[in-house]
């Protein structure tokens, strides 16, 4: 009767944990939706046409330099739509039909098509107000000056952006176009009074974030402009041949003889012809657009590793330097071709002429170079984390299957799926940081970012390793979720951080030897307090729910377990933190130095310390092990994501968005070891008992 | 007997209390609030403050002082009639202390003796050893900051924190040898505590008063305020949470021997880079508040400054000093890179800053004259050594107990 009751309550409690598993999984996909989906349809851009297959495969391996290094276009696409549109794909209509941009597809809207790019809702405002506020008239007459506008103009333009837009909302850079220099004044001025990002208010952020946003688009749309042959070439111009002088290379090319000319007239006080005059500023604006931080042409100089950007290189030639000017005019020609095959002969053409100038950068670059760029175009391609994630959530179905029939030859049967998944998705994973640390060339973990996928991946390797020794069902259920839960984190960090985390460390930190080392111990320290603290919830939560049936021998394995994962935890951290200490050493001079990280690592030490202390000396029992265990996911969520907020310290990461996120995890924890602890004291921890009958 | 008896007893019971498993956890659980709190409170006071506050040998107790998110000025602890209740708690340094006794008493004495315990008392040992590198390194390491223009020689380091008042004879507008007013008498210094300074070789004693740790300069036309000097006084400014850049200030009397008056009150200011002249006994004097100058056994000669960046950025990817060493016995060259530093004669250089905008590349070196610099790295090998076994140990010993149950089982 006991044992039917018992049985009973625990498939209530598998129950009851399924669909608070499902909860938990639910809120987090909303909560994740809610970051990228406004409420409206999507934007309608009519006669949109969409590129060609061939011209994104010509594009992908395009190289530029950015963030210090050489990356193929799509990568870079992928992290400047990240920045622009907070997401790597768009949604649009076109013509009833909904049409699904990638990052290429938009940069290069954004680079040939300019007109189309202006159309298309890049820009996501999480709240409108931001637009609204800046009709109110704080900024001062020389603000207002600079934006060209009134007060009463002000007004307009801002009803006229925000007219018909939901709070959550996507804009086109045509809708913000007006309101752009009120923006870009306004946040100005923000800067001018806090120049400290960290100490802003929320819609200070949001309207730094969003005119940073618009600045970077223009600077997109415009770069091109010195290679799109439309130069105006007024009546009056003496021309010889009006299509070759409306390239603005002819007149790179000429403009010594243009010079010349000039400074002949000058001394004979003639004015310049007005023609000559707007020709002039034509080029002078083209020349500047071309200036901004986008290089993808590389350096003439064979000493040099700068790609510097079009535009600084014609400043430089009509400077009087005129030591590469040949070479120049010949990449300008060669660009232009590009833009006029787009303009005149349709995106056949255009993909093989940008085909040919991929090419001559290519012939260009070193072998080894070119040959990085195709494996980094192959690892966007693959998307090993992306997939593991889906493999993952597949996995984690099967799973619950097992887990809510124990014993039972379904149960057997999902296992079996869900252990052979699990093992794939642990690949998928290691060949990810794999070739991940290929590309890089260096030790895998260097950023934040890596931290999670390694975490994810050893984890899951620990925790399946457990699982071969132990053969409870236990450590495989929580290397399925524990994989899940980090190549969320993992996707949702990039998005929310968009910036490219493969980009080279600095000096301090590019050491092979000690991010082998140092660095890695510490992680895999995390990830033993992540994996004890999990095994440990599901304790609490069997024994609570009463899913363990009075099993007190699962029971007595379970905190063998979890007090084994304090021990693994144990020796890495402490192993890492005295590494990193040596490492300090040697960088900086100083074994210990406080550093918010620094003692973060020591926390868990001492936390791993006091546990297995207090237990020896009995003054955690079972319960007790279990929540104090529970906690330490805490002090681990404090060391390795909160110290990064303080922005103070050596080893500040300037983090400090998703302080939520964290306040939520130290709540879901804590909540975890108050329910453990309100357990404990109703039930009164029996002591050991002597196996029952059916168990002996 | 009894006296003995009871003498045995007592003893016995110490031994046990320090030794035991209580005082372990009490000490490591202090020690984890203590770095916790300690950490929350960096953002608000700096680095240098937080040390001061919670890690010194002086300081024995603490009392937290952390605004309750962030919000400045709104205390953590809820205010109690008007007062706002206060948590003491012991100093990192007093904890540190009792955990090396009880960790010494417990984890080397006390503990039982075997192989099976082999692999923790060497963890204990690696820890207890730490402790005492830690130890030497609080008390007595020195660190400074040397730069060196390309091409150019140094023979000394400067604090980066702690001043100094130099004072020396200007002799012919030179500077003859200073006499030192040493920095730990006057870190010890407020606007409200004087200091006087007995100088054996002068005609004259200083009386150090207003320091000021961080100030600022400015005029003022008020005579009879005594705080103004020449028409410039220093004005209270708050501190940086990075203390190099506090600009310490304060006023100066210069006290005749002979006639035991104030012969001229001085104004000096850390951030001023001229010396204040003051004549005593017919002979002129330069006063210069500076930060602490300690002299090398050896000299450095700057060869070849290199930095570089990461194309297109501002993101440092190398940096590199070539120097020659000279010292009593011979010439050196040697190569200072990060993560690379030199080390001779007790004193280690790493390379800590590099400037390239300047006409001549500069390098700035990172001074370290430490004791214990490479005992954390032996008491790592023993630690891993130590763990490794231990849990090998254990992980066997589960791994055994769970197939004999499986035999058992059969």
């Amino acid at each position: 009767m006991k044992k039917d009751s018992r049985k009973l309550r625990s498939k209530i409690g598998r129950w009851a944990a399924f669909v608070l598993m499902l909860l938990a999984i639910g809120s987090y996909g909303l909560y994740t939706m809610r970051l990228n989906v406004t409420q409206k349809e999507s934007m309608e851009v009519s006669g949109y046409e969409s590129w060609e297959e061939k011209v994104i495969v010509v594009a992908r391996d395009m190289p530029i330099q950015d963030g210090g290094r050489i990356k193929p276009f799509s990568t870079w696409a992928g992290f400047t739509m990240l920045k622009l549109h907070g997401d790597r794909t768009m949604k649009i209509m076109v013509d009833g039909k909904k049409v699904k941009l990638g990052p290429e597809e938009v940069l290069l809207d954004c680079l040939f098509r300019p007109a189309v790019a202006r159309k298309l809702p890049v820009f996501r405002i999480d709240d409108t107000e931001i637009i609204k506020s800046l009709a109110v008239g704080d900024l001062t007459q020389e603000d207002i000056k600079m934006t060209g506008m009134n007060d009463s103009q002000i007004d307009d333009v801002v009803k006229q952006a925000t007219m018909g837009k939901n709070r959550r909302d996507r804009f086109s850079y045509e809708e913000l176009e007006q309101v752009s220099p009120i923006l870009i004044a306004r946040a100005q001025k923000i800067r001018k009074s806090q120049p400290d990002k960290a100490k802003m208010n929320s819609d200070q952020r949001q309207t730094i974030d969003l005119a940073d946003t618009v600045w970077l688009f223009m600077r997109l749309i415009y770069h091109m402009d010195f290679a799109r042959a439309d130069i105006e070439i007024q009546r009056g111009t003496p021309a010889v041949d009006k299509t070759r002088m409306q390239r603005m290379s002819y007149w790179i090319k000429s403009f010594p003889l243009l010079a010349e000319a000039v400074r002949k007239m000058k001394p004979s006080g003639e004015q310049l012809p007005p023609q000559l005059m707007t020709l002039f500023s034509d080029l002078e604006l083209r020349m500047r657009r071309s200036s901004e931080d986008i290089k993808f042409v590389p350096p003439y100089d064979k000493n040099s590793d700068l790609w510097s950007p079009l535009g600084k290189r014609i400043e430089k030639v009509i400077s009087g330097d005129r030591t590469h000017a040949e070479a120049l005019v010949k990449d300008m020609v060669q660009l232009e071709d590009v833009q006029i095959a787009l303009r005149d002969q349709g995106q056949g053409t255009f993909a093989s002429k940008l085909g040919d100038w991929k090419q001559s950068v290519h012939e260009r670059m070193n072998a080894d170079d070119v040959a990085q760029l195709g494996s980094e175009v192959k690892y966007g391609k693959y998307n090993y984390f992306y997939n593991a994630l889906i493999v993952f959530l597949i996995t984690f179905f099967f799973v619950m299957c097992s887990w809510l029939s124990p014993r039972s030859k379904i149960a057997k049967f999902c296992t079996r799926i869900a252990l052979g998944l699990c093992v794939f998705a642990l690949l998928l994973m290691i060949v990810g940081i794999t070739h991940r640390s290929f590309i890089m060339e260096r030790s895998p973990i260097g950023n934040l970012y890596d931290t999670i996928i390694f975490i994810g991946a050893t984890g899951v390797l620990v925790l399946l390793l457990t699982e071969l020794i132990t053969r409870r069902m236990v450590a495989l259920g929580l290397a399925v979720f524990m994989g899940m839960v980090c190549m969320f984190l993992a996707r949702r960090y990039e998005m929310g951080d968009a910036k490219d985390h493969m980009d080279p460390l600095v000096a301090v930190l590019k050491s092979n030897f000690w991010l082998s080392t140092h660095v890695v111990t510490v992680t895999v320290g995390y990830m033993g307090g992540l994996a004890a603290a999990g095994l440990s919830a599901i304790y609490l939560f069997a024994r609570v729910f009463g899913i363990d049936e009075g099993d007190k021998r699962w029971r007595r394995a379970m905190t063998r377990i979890a007090y084994g994962m304090i021990g693994f935890t144990l020796f890495f951290s402490l192993i890492g933190t005295v590494l990193g200490g040596i490492w300090a050493n040697d960088s900086w001079g100083r074994f210990w130095g406080w550093d918010p990280k620094e003692n973060g690592a020591l926390m868990i030490v001492l936390w791993c310390l006091i546990l297995l202390h207090a237990r020896l000396a009995g003054y955690l029992r079972e319960w007790g092990l279990h929540i104090a265990t529970v906690f330490g996911a805490n002090v681990v969520a404090f060391s390795w994501w909160h110290v990064n907020s303080l922005s103070t310290g050596l080893h500040s990461y300037g983090f400090i968005d998703g302080m939520g996120a964290i306040w939520g995890f130290y709540l879901l924890m804590t909540s975890i070891c108050l329910m453990g602890g309100i357990a404990a004291v109703v039930v009164r921890s029996p002591k050991t008992v002597p196996p029952t009958a059916s168990q002996s | 007997m009894a006296n003995r008896l009871s003498f045995s007893s007592i003893s016995k019971s110490l031994f046990q209390f320090f030794s035991g498993f209580g005082l372990a956890v009490t000490c490591l659980l202090l020690l984890f609030i203590l770095t916790w709190l300690s950490t929350l409170e960096q953002p608000a006071k700096g680095l240098y403050e937080v040390q001061k506050r919670y890690y010194d040998a002086e300081a024995l107790y603490v009392i937290p002082d952390l605004p309750l998110l962030n919000i400045p000025d709104k205390p953590w602890l809820p205010i109690i009639g008007g007062k706002k209740l206060i948590i003491p708690l012991p100093g990192a340094y007093l904890v540190s202390a009792v955990l090396f006794v009880n960790l010494f008493l417990g984890g080397l004495v006390r503990i039982r003796k075997g192989w099976k315990y082999s692999g923790v008392i060497i963890s204990h040992f690696s820890m207890v050893s730490l402790l005492v590198a830690g130890f030497v390194s609080h008390h007595y390491s020195k660190e400074g900051i040397m730069f060196v223009l390309q091409g150019q020689k140094s023979n000394y380091a400067q604090s980066y924190t702690d001043y100094t008042i130099e004072v020396a004879e200007i002799v012919n507008g030179e500077k003859s040898k200073p006499y030192v007013v040493p920095a730990e008498p006057l870190k010890a210094l407020d606007p409200e505590r004087e200091l006087k300074v007995s100088l054996p070789d002068l005609p004259f004693d200083l009386v150090v008063s207003n320091w000021l740790r961080n100030s600022e300069m400015g005029r003022s036309s008020d005579k009879s305020d005594p705080q103004v000097v020449d028409g410039v006084v220093l004005a209270w400014k708050k501190l940086s949470t990075t203390e190099e850049e506090n600009a310490a200030g304060c006023l100066v009397d210069v006290v005749s021997k002979k006639s035991g008056k104030v012969v001229q009150r001085l104004l000096l200011y850390g951030p001023n880079i001229d010396m204040i002249t003051a004549s005593v006994d017919g002979k002129v004097y330069g006063f210069d508040l500076v930060r602490e100058i300690w002299p090398m056994p050896f000299r450095v000669q700057l060869d070849e400054s290199v930095g570089e960046y990461y194309p297109g950025t501002r993101k440092p990817s190398f940096f590199q000093s070539k120097i020659t060493r000279i010292a009593d016995d011979g010439q050196k060259k040697f190569t200072i890179r990060m993560n690379e530093p030199m080390r001779y004669g007790g004193y280690t250089l790493y390379q800590a800053r590099w400037s390239g905008e300047t006409e001549v590349p500069q390098s700035g070196f990172a001074i370290v004259k430490n004791p214990s610099d490479q005992w954390p790295k032996w008491s790592l090998y023993a630690s891993i050594l130590g763990l490794t076994i231990h849990f090998v140990m254990k992980l066997f010993g589960f791994i055994g107990r769970k197939e004999r149950k499986q035999v058992t089982a059969a």
